[in-house]
């Protein structure tokens, strides 16, 4: 057998076995419930944590989106992949924690704050900080865009869909957050 | 932008033409402009450098926790099922008693007519509750009047989340019996929170009794 035969073989077994997990899944059987989180809770946790501003809000998401994904499973038609449905899901559930935060403790690092360009002067010239750190100085609303955008791929339009804003927010932060980032990493005069 | 005047790119412009969405006019302007074309490789290095950050794990295993909320969120489907049940075989022999020629279906749709009512009242209840509650929300309270509210109020928040999340966009008049009795366990759950919120923001005095 050649190496492409074998390949496709594997290939077409796993996406059967992976079938027959999601049947099961949405049949409610919690040990394939456990296995699709065990799967996924590395990739949901690290779009999570990069979204909300503490850990623990992170672990939140991730316990929410299962539970979420465990009641809307029937709902999942196949089309794109579960990865990328699972995902979405949190990126909702993430977002929809800030905006309840923000309207919680009417939040100072919100909004406003973020679409301030930095002090030009002694910040950017003295401070340059490695990338996770940089990141951490963003608004969360500024992150988050960042990476659903940049890393995650998500368009503007999606992101505005997700956080339930409009298409300039995604846009502006995001150009504000490449700004920032730069300044801060040391990348920009 | 400003290629027409002969100024560089723009950051949202620069981050568009990375992701292949240029302008004709940005493209031109990339073409002859040196300093814009090292500002867009440098955008292409700042995706490259974001995407290849570590990823982060759990710290715990939270699987525990989904399996137990998976399981309880299962019973009270099972609890509103057999309620929903019972109370449809009520109406039918309601019907049958009467002697009524109404078919079983016909009770079946009496029984989800009185699942919307009851769920409207809740809603209804839930609403006056909301209300007293931001009246009740100018007057300061202790510290363990303010710990309570705030767990109270997350687990508000999780029951709005779900509600949100199980028909977000149905009406009740959309809704399925199913639903229908998910709908009204979760704001019979949500009324609960609301009372005892109300009650802590009375008698702060009281406050360990809860």
């Amino acid at each position: 057998m050649t190496l492409t035969k074998v390949e496709e073989r594997v290939t077409r077994e796993q996406g059967s076995a992976g079938d027959q997990l999601l049947a099961r899944a949405r049949r409610g059987d919690l040990a394939a419930l456990e296995t699709l989180y065990r799967l996924h809770e590395g990739v949901v946790y690290d779009l999570a944590r990069r979204i909300c501003r503490r850990p623990e809000d992170a672990e939140e998401v991730l316990q929410e989106t299962f539970i979420e994904v465990a009641r809307s499973l029937r709902q999942y038609r196949g089309e794109g992949s579960l990865s990328g449905w699972i995902r979405t899901i949190a990126a909702r559930k993430a977002l929809a924690r800030l905006r309840r935060e923000r309207i919680r403790h009417a939040d100072p690092l919100d909004d406003e704050a973020v679409l301030v360009d930095p002090a030009p002067g002694p910040t950017s010239a003295h401070r340059r900080l490695d990338l996770e750190a940089a990141l951490h100085t963003l608004s969360a609303n500024a992150r988050a865009v960042l990476w659903l955008h940049d890393v995650e791929g998500y368009t503007h339009e999606e992101i505005a869909e997700l956080a339930q804003r409009s298409v300039s927010f995604s846009k502006s932060h995001l150009a504000r957050a490449h700004r920032r980032l730069r300044e801060l990493i040391g990348e920009r005069p | 932008m400003s290629t027409a005047s002969g100024a560089h790119l723009e950051t949202a412009e620069l981050i568009e033409a990375r992701d292949g969405r240029a302008s004709d006019g940005c493209r031109e302007h990339l073409a002859s402009c040196a300093r814009c074309r090292e500002e867009l490789e440098a955008s292409h290095q700042l995706r490259a450098r974001l995407r290849a950050l570590p990823a982060s794990s759990p710290p715990r295993d939270r699987w525990p926790e989904v399996r137990r909320r998976i399981a309880g969120m299962r019973r009270r489907r099972r609890v509103g099922r057999s309620l929903f049940g019972l109370a449809a075989a009520a109406a039918v022999i309601a019907v049958m008693w009467g002697g009524a020629a109404a078919s079983e279906r016909a009770a079946g749709e009496r029984e989800i007519a009185r699942l919307r009512a009851h769920l409207a009242e809740l809603h209804e209840q839930s609403q006056l509750l909301d209300a007293e509650l931001r009246a009740l929300s100018t007057r300061s309270t202790t510290n363990a009047q303010a710990q309570a509210l705030i767990l109270l109020e997350d687990g508000l928040e999780r029951i709005d989340a779900e509600l949100a999340s199980t028909a977000p966009k149905a009406s009740a008049g959309e809704l399925g019996t199913e639903a229908l009795v998910d709908r009204i366990v979760l704001w019979s759950g949500r009324l609960e929170l609301q009372e005892i919120m109300v009650q802590v923001r009375h008698t702060p005095l009281r406050i360990g009794a809860i």
